[in-house]
C-alpha cells in the first residue's frame, strides 16, 4: 500500500513537472545590452540594442563566434524583449549578459532608473558591468567584427584586462542600481568612445547622485584617481614629463589616507594622500648609473608633478559634484555630528580638498 | 515505545548547529536593516548572547530531569492532564514550525528559479524527504546531519571570502548612531534565527557525557551559529548600501553572484538549491521533535512515530493550499516568530519556576 | 544394523536400488569376509587399492582401526548416516560379525589450482584467490592466519545439495554478538540448495529492497584476512571462488587491498579519488541535463555557447539524448562480458568509436553528451567493488529523470534522499553508512592514515579488544 502511494505520488510529480525547463538550443543570449533614446529632443522613447552571441558552424570541434544585433524600442527591457520575440525566432535570455552600455544621452538623463529593473530578471548576473558609450550606439554595435573579434567580445575583454591590471575602475551594474551600494552614488564610468573606426576606451565619465554630468577624466586621470581612491599596486604605468624629466614608474604599492581637518561644526579641510613605492623605469637616461641623491630628487620632481595633477582631478571632481572618493562617507562615518551639520550635496564643490601625492623609488626597475 | 540510542556529544553539536541555522540567513540582514541599519551585527550578536541565557535555562529545567526527556517529565511538573496538554501544544508548535521553514524556502525558491512549477510540488518534494528522515531514530538523524554538515561549512567559506570583492568597512560607521533602541529592536528580528536550540528539550537524556558536557557543547553549537551570523550580516552591510539592503530581500543570493571562474558563475544558484540541506535539517528536527511530543500524549505512547511524522506532512502539505500570497506568509512566519518565544522561552520557564516550587524532579529522577 | 554383510549389503542395495554407480564388494581374504560399498564416480581407485585393499590382504584379522592406514576413519551403526556418508564420497567397510560400519575417506579430488585474482587484480600484494574447493580455501586462509584465535565453523547448508559453508573469525576480536547473530541467521536457512554467495548473501543480508551491497564479495584470501583482523565474519561456500565479509559499511566499498600497499599519501589520495568518482557517476548526467534544461548561467558564456552549438542540430531532448547513450553504455559492457574474448574486443571498438562517432555526426547525441556518458562510465569503473560500481550505475538513471524535470533542486533532493537512506541502514545492528566527520571516523574510510595511526580496531566490529598496534615506531625516539 505505501508502495502504491510512493509510486502514484512520484508518477503526479514527474507528469505535472518540467513546467519551468527551457530548451537551451532555442536560447538566444544577450551579451551585451546597449540602451539609447531614440529621439532625444523629441519623446523619451527608449532604444535598446541587443548583442547576442553564438558559436556557430561548430559539429565536431571549433566553430566560429558570432555575434547578432537586434534593435527594438521600447518602455523598458520587457517590453523590447516582448517586441523583439514577435520579430525573430528564438527566446532572448538575459542570463549571460556580461554588459550593459548606456548612451552618453541617456547617461545625462537618469539612466539608473532603466536599469533598476534588471534586478527583477530571474537569476541574471547582476555583476555584468555598465559602461557609457559617447557616439552612436546602435553603430558601434552592429558591427560584425572588430579587429577580428566579436564586438561583445572586444569590448568584454577590452574592459576586463584593464581592470585586471588596476587601471580602470571594475564598474558592476549592482553597485549602482537600487541606490547604490556606496554612500554617496557617485562614481566614475568607464567610457567608450568611438576612434577611427572602432572603439577605445577613453577615460571615465563622472557621475554624480546617478546622473552623468557631462565631465569626463582622462585615461591617464582615470588611474590616478584610481589610485587615490585605494587601488593596490598592480605595476600600473604612469608616465609624464616635468621639470625637464621624462619619466616613466611602474607602482608596486600604494598607501591611501583621508584627513579630516575640522573646529567644531566647521570642516576647514579635508587632506587626501596616496603614497606610492614606484619603480623608475625610463627616466631618459637609461645608460648612466643612478645615484641615491639623483634618486632622491627625482622622487621629488615625480611627487610634485602628480600632486599637481591630483589637485586637478579633485578640481574636476569638485566642478562636477561628484564624490568619487566617498569623503561624505569619511565625514560621516568618523564625525556624525559634523556632516549632519553640513549639506554635503550642496557644499562638496567648495570645500578645501587638499591632495598630496609621495613617492618612494624603490629601485630603477631591472636595470642599476 | 523504542527506546533511544544514545548519541555523542558531538553529534548533539551537529544537530543543534543544523537545527538553529534555517531559511532566516538568507532575509536576516535584509530584515535586520529596517530596524537596526548599520549595527545589524550588534543585534546579532546580543541575540545570540540572549539565546546563550535561554540555552543556559534549558539545561537548568533538563538538569533537574537527567534520565528522561522533557515530554515525559512535563506531566510531571503540572499534572497529568495539563501535561498532556503542555505536549500537545508543543506537538503543534513544532508541526507548525516545520511547515513554516518548508513554506520560507519553497517560496525563495519558487521566486528565484521555479517560477512556473506548481508551489505544492516543491513544496511536497521537500516534505517527504524531511518525513522520511524524521522517521529515523534520534541517533541516525543525528548522522544525517553531520552529513549534510559539509554545506554549512562550505556555505560559510564561500560567504567568507566574497568579502575578497571588496568591502567598505566604512558602511558599519559610526557605530550606534540611533542610539540602542533599534538594536535592542534588531535582538527580537534576530532572536528567531537562533530557535532550534531548543531540541535540547528533548535530546537531554541522551547525550552520552555528563550534564557538565551538554552545557559546553550546546553553548559551542550556539556560539558557532552566532559566528555564522556575524559573519554574514557583517558581510552584507559591508557590500551593501543601506538603501539596497532595504530593497534586496535576500542579499546573500546578490553577493553570491559575485563568484566567477573561467568554468562556473552564478554560484548563488547552487548555493539556494544546496541550501535545501540546511533547510531540510531544521525541518526534520521539527518533525521529529513534533512526532515524539504527539507520542508522550499518555504515558504508554500514542501510535507509532512514523504514523505521526506522515501526518504531519499531510497537515504541512495541505496546509500549503491556503497560504497564497507573499503577504500570507509574512504574516504566518511573524505569528510563529512570537509562538518560537512563547515556546522556546516562556514556557520552559514557567515550568521551571513550577517546578522549583514544587519541589519535583531531584529527588524523584 | 546387521552384523552380516550379506544383510547390509541387501540393504544398502535398496536404498541405492536406482543408482547405478553404486558398487558393492564382498572379499573374502584369509577366511575373513569383509564387505566394500562405495560409488565408483566418487571414490579414488588408487587411494582404496593402496590404502584399504592392500593393508587388509596382508593382515585381515588384525583389527581394522589397525590395519587401514587413511586417517579419516569413522565407524557408524547407523546405515542412513552410512548411506549419506557414502553419497559424500566415504568408502564403507564392513566385517562380517561386526555390526558397525567403517566409513574411510578415500574420495577422488578433483579441483583446479590456485590461480591468480581474476576480477580484483592489484599490482601490489598476493596473487593467490579463492578456488571452488573450499578445502582449499580454508587451507589458504588457515595459512594466512596461523593463530590458535582463528576460529572455523562448518554448516552443511541446503536440504539436498548439503553444501559446505564455513564461518570464519577470530576468536579474541570478534564481536560475540555478531557470530551468534550469524549463527542464528544460518541455521534458519532452510532451502533445496545454496549458490554462493548470491543466495547465502540475499538470505543473511538486512535490507531486502536496497539497492547497495551490504555484504562484500572477495576473491582474495589477503583481502580476507584484512577484514577479519577488524572483527568481521568471512563466509566460504564450497562450490564458490568467492568469500563473503560482514558486516561491512559503505566504506569498504571504496576500499582496495592496494591501498594499504602504497604509503598512506598514495591510499588516501586514491580513496578521495574513488569518492569523487562515485559521485560523479551517480551525478554528472543528471548535471549536465540540468544545466541544459534549468540553469545555463551557471556556465560563462563562452562555455554555453559552445554547449549551444553542439546542441543546436540535436533532435533529442536532453533527457532522452542522456538516457540513450547510458543504456548504450551499459549495453556494451553487458555484451562484452558475455562474449567470448575475442568477439569482445571487436564490440569494444565497434561501440566505442563507430557508434560514438557516427552517433554524433549524425545529430542524434551532442558530442558532449558523449563526453559525459564515458567520464561517467569510467569513473563508476574506478570502484574496487563489481556490485557497487553497476548499483552506482543503475541510481544515475533515476537521477537523470528528476534533475530532466526539476534541475540542480532535484538532483539535490535526489542526492539528500540517498544520504538519509544510507544513515538509516544498518548491517547485523551496526549503522551502515557513518558520515565522515571527525578525524578518528575517517581515519580508514575518507582517508587512509599511515599505519600508526591505526591503532584502534574499528569500534563498532571490534568493541571488545579495541587495540590493534602497541608500539607504532616506538623505535624512533
Amino acid at each position: 500500500m505505501k508502495k502504491m502511494i510512493a509510486a502514484v505520488m512520484s508518477i503526479c510529480v514527474l507528469l505535472t513537472g518540467c513546467t519551468d525547463q527551457i530548451k537551451l538550443k532555442n536560447l538566444l543570449f544577450v551579451d551585451i545590452m546597449g540602451l539609447d533614446y531614440v529621439d532625444q529632443d523629441k519623446d523619451k522613447t527608449l532604444q535598446f540594442s541587443f548583442v547576442t552571441s553564438s558559436l556557430n558552424d561548430a559539429y565536431q570541434g571549433g566553430g566560429k563566434p558570432a555575434n547578432q544585433y537586434h534593435e527594438q524600442t521600447g518602455k523598458n527591457i520587457y517590453e523590447a524583449v516582448i517586441r523583439s520575440n514577435k520579430e525573430m525566432p528564438g527566446i532572448l535570455s538575459v542570463l549571460e549578459t556580461r554588459l550593459y552600455i548606456i548612451s552618453s544621452s541617456i547617461a545625462k538623463d537618469d539612466p539608473l532608473s532603466h536599469l533598476h529593473i534588471a534586478s527583477q530578471f530571474q537569476s541574471n548576473p547582476l555583476y555584468a558591468y555598465l559602461a557609457v558609450y559617447d557616439g552612436d550606439l546602435s553603430k558601434l554595435l552592429s558591427k560584425p567584427k572588430i579587429k577580428d573579434n566579436t564586438v561583445s567580445n572586444y569590448l568584454f575583454e577590452l574592459l576586463e584586462d584593464e581592470i585586471e591590471r588596476g587601471r580602470i575602475p571594475s564598474n558592476k551594474l549592482l553597485n549602482y542600481i537600487l541606490g547604490g551600494d556606496q554612500f554617496m552614488n557617485d562614481f566614475i564610468l568607464n567610457r567608450f568612445e568611438p576612434y577611427k573606426d572602432e572603439v577605445r576606451l577613453g577615460g571615465t565619465a563622472l557621475f554624480s547622485n546617478g546622473k552623468y554630468t557631462g565631465y569626463n577624466l582622462s585615461n591617464e586621470d582615470t588611474l590616478l584617481a584610481l589610485l587615490m581612491n585605494g587601488e593596490p599596486g598592480k605595476l600600473q604605468f604612469i608616465f609624464g614629463k616635468s621639470q625637464g624629466l621624462d619619466y616613466s614608474i611602474h607602482v608596486q604599492d600604494t598607501k591611501q589616507a583621508i584627513h579630516i581637518q575640522h573646529s567644531g561644526n566647521n570642516l576647514s579641510e579635508i587632506a587626501l594622500s596616496l603614497r606610492m613605492k614606484v619603480r623608475l623605469v625610463d627616466d631618459g637616461k637609461m645608460l648612466e648609473m643612478h645615484t641615491k641623491q639623483e634618486l632622491d630628487e627625482k622622487q621629488q620632481i615625480i611627487a610634485e608633478h602628480l600632486t599637481a595633477r591630483a589637485e586637478k582631478i579633485v578640481e574636476i571632481l569638485q566642478q562636477a559634484n561628484c564624490d568619487y572618493f566617498q569623503l561624505g562617507q569619511q565625514v560621516a562615518a568618523y564625525h556624525p555630528n559634523l556632516y549632519q551639520s553640513l549639506n554635503w550635496r550642496e557644499q562638496y564643490p567648495s570645500l578645501t580638498v587638499k591632495p598630496t601625492v609621495k613617492v618612494a623609488i624603490i629601485n630603477s626597475g631591472n636595470l642599476e | 515505545m523504542k527506546k533511544e540510542e544514545q548519541i555523542t556529544g558531538r553529534q548533539l553539536l551537529t544537530m543543534a548547529i543544523m537545527a538553529q541555522l534555517g531559511i532566516e540567513v538568507l532575509s536576516l540582514p535584509h530584515q535586520l536593516a529596517e530596524n537596526a541599519g548599520r549595527d545589524t551585527w550588534l543585534s546579532v550578536l546580543l541575540s545570540g548572547l540572549t539565546a546563550q541565557v535561554g540555552i543556559v535555562l534549558l539545561w537548568w529545567l533538563g538538569s533537574r530531569y537527567p534520565t528522561r526527556p522533557f515530554y515525559a517529565y512535563s506531566s510531571q511538573i503540572v499534572g497529568r492532564p495539563l501535561g498532556a496538554f503542555v505536549n500537545l501544544a508543543y506537538g503543534c508548535y513544532y508541526a507548525f514550525s516545520g511547515f513554516v521553514v518548508t513554506a520560507l524556502y519553497c517560496n525563495t525558491l519558487k521566486r528565484w528559479m521555479f517560477v512556473i512549477t506548481p508551489d505544492w510540488m516543491i513544496l511536497m518534494m521537500l516534505l517527504l524527504i524531511c518525513g522520511y528522515a524524521a522517521t529515523s531514530s534520534l541517533k541516525r538523524l543525528a548522522f544525517i546531519s553531520q552529513s549534510f554538515m559539509l554545506f554549512p561549512v562550505i556555505c560559510f567559506l564561500l560567504i567568507a571570502f566574497s568579502c575578497l570583492y571588496g568591502m567598505e568597512t566604512r558602511n558599519l560607521l559610526p557605530v550606534l548612531s540611533e542610539g540602542w533602541t533599534p538594536v535592542m529592536k534588531g535582538i527580537y528580528f534576530a532572536f528567531s534565527a537562533y530557535v532550534g536550540y531548543d531540541l535540547l528539550l528533548y535530546a537531554f537524556p541522551y547525550v552520552k557525557g555528563g550534564k557538565r558536557k551538554v552545557l559546553g557543547i550546546m553553548s559551542l553549537a550556539n556560539t558557532c551559529t552566532m559566528l555564522f551570523y556575524i559573519v554574514v550580516s557583517l558581510i552584507c552591510t559591508t557590500m551593501f548600501g543601506q538603501k539596497q539592503l532595504l530593497l534586496i530581500p535576500e542579499p546573500i543570493v546578490f553577493i553570491l553572484k559575485n563568484y566567477k571562474v573561467e568554468m562556473l558563475q552564478s554560484l548563488d544558484i547552487l548555493f539556494l538549491i544546496f541550501y535545501v540541506c540546511i533547510v531540510s535539517a531544521t525541518i526534520y528536527v521539527y518533525f521529529y521533535l513534533s512526532a515524539k511530543s504527539f507520542q508522550n500524549l499518555s504515558k504508554k505512547g500514542v501510535g507509532k512515530q512514523s504514523v505521526w511524522v506522515w501526518v504531519i506532512v499531510a497537515l504541512c502539505l495541505l496546509g500549503s493550499f491556503f497560504i497564497d500570497e507573499q503577504h500570507d506568509l509574512t504574516q504566518t512566519s511573524s505569528f510563529q516568530d512570537k509562538l518560537s518565544i512563547l515556546f522556546v522561552v516562556g514556557l520552559p520557564l514557567l515550568l521551571l519556576i513550577i517546578s522549583g516550587i514544587r519541589g519535583t524532579g531531584r529527588r524523584s529522577a | 544394523m546387521d552384523s552380516s554383510v550379506a544383510v547390509t549389503e541387501k540393504a544398502l542395495k535398496e536404498i541405492f536400488a536406482e543408482q547405478s554407480d553404486f558398487q558393492t564388494q564382498r572379499l573374502i581374504l584369509d577366511g575373513a569376509e569383509f564387505g566394500l560399498f562405495y560409488f565408483d564416480t566418487l571414490i579414488d581407485p588408487y587411494q582404496v587399492q593402496e590404502f584399504i585393499l592392500k593393508p587388509l590382504q596382508s593382515r585381515p584379522h588384525e583389527a581394522i582401526r589397525d590395519s587401514i592406514t587413511i586417517i579419516d576413519l569413522t565407524e557408524s551403526t547407523d546405515l542412513a548416516a552410512a548411506a549419506q556418508a557414502a553419497v559424500d564420497g566415504k568408502t564403507l567397510l564392513q566385517r562380517n560379525g561386526e555390526s558397525l560400519l567403517y566409513l574411510l575417506s578415500a574420495d577422488l579430488k578433483k579441483e583446479r589450482a590456485v590461480n591468480i585474482p581474476t576480477n580484483e587484480r592489484v599490482l601490489r600484494g598476493g596473487n593467490e584467490a579463492f578456488i571452488e574447493n573450499i578445502d582449499t580455501n580454508l587451507n589458504l586462509m588457515r595459512k594466512l592466519i596461523t593463530s590458535t584465535e582463528f576460529i572455523i565453523k562448518t554448516y552443511t547448508i541446503g536440504k539436498l545439495s548439503r553444501t559446505k559453508v564455513a564461518v570464519m573469525y577470530i576468536k579474541s576480536v570478534a564481536q560475540p554478538s555478531f557470530v551468534e547473530e550469524l549463527d542464528r541467521r544460518l541455521n534458519d536457512i532452510d532451502i533445496d540448495y545454496v549458490e554462493a554467495p548470491g543466495f547465502l548473501s540475499e538470505l543473511i543480508h538486512d535490507n531486502k529492497f536496497s539497492l547497495f551491497p551490504q555484504l562484500l564479495v572477495t576473491e582474495r584470501p589477503d583481502r580476507a584476512r584484512a577484514y577479519l583482523m577488524e572483527g568481521k565474519i568471512v563466509i566460504a561456500t564450497s562450490g564458490s571462488p568467492d568469500a563473503l565479509i560482514l558486516p561491512v559499511s559503505f566504506w569498504a566499498f571504496l576500499q582496495s587491498p592496494e591501498d594499504y600497499q602504497n604509503g598512506w599519501l598514495l591510499g588516501t589520495m586514491y580513496r578521495l579519488l574513488r569518492l569523487a568518482c562515485l559521485i560523479l557517476a551517480i551525478g554528472l548526467p543528471a548535471f549536465y541535463v540540468s544545466v541544459c534544461s534549468f540553469n545555463p548561467q551557471l556556465l560563462p558564456i563562452n562555455f554555453v555557447n559552445t554547449l549551444q552549438s553542439s546542441l543546436k542540430y540535436v533532435t533529442l531532448p536532453p533527457l532522452a539524448e542522456a538516457l540513450s547513450m547510458m543504456l548504450l553504455l551499459e549495453l556494451l559492457k553487458e555484451a562484452t562480458i558475455r562474449l567470448p574474448s575475442p568477439i569482445g574486443q571487436t564490440v569494444g571498438v565497434v561501440g566505442g568509436i563507430v557508434i560514438g562517432t557516427v552517433v554524433v555526426q549524425s545529430n542524434l547525441v551532442s558530442n558532449t553528451m558523449v563526453i559525459i556518458v564515458a567520464l561517467t562510465a569510467v569513473a563508476s569503473f574506478t570502484l574496487p567493488s563489481y556490485e557497487m560500481n553497476s548499483s552506482i550505475r543503475i541510481l544515475s538513471y533515476p537521477a537523470v529523470v528528476i534533475s530532466a524535470y526539476f534541475g540542480l533542486y532535484g538532483l539535490a533532493i535526489y542526492f539528500m534522499m540517498i544520504i538519509i537512506y544510507l544513515c538509516r541502514m544498518s548491517s547485523m545492528g551496526i549503522p551502515y553508512f557513518t558520515p565522515p566527520f571527525s578525524f578518528s571516523e575517517t581515519k580508514d574510510t575518507l582517508f587512509r592514515a599511515p599505519i600508526e595511526n591505526h591503532r584502534k580496531r574499528p569500534a563498532e566490529t571490534a568493541a571488545g579488544n579495541p587495540t590493534r598496534l602497541r608500539s607504532p615506531r616506538s623505535w624512533k625516539k
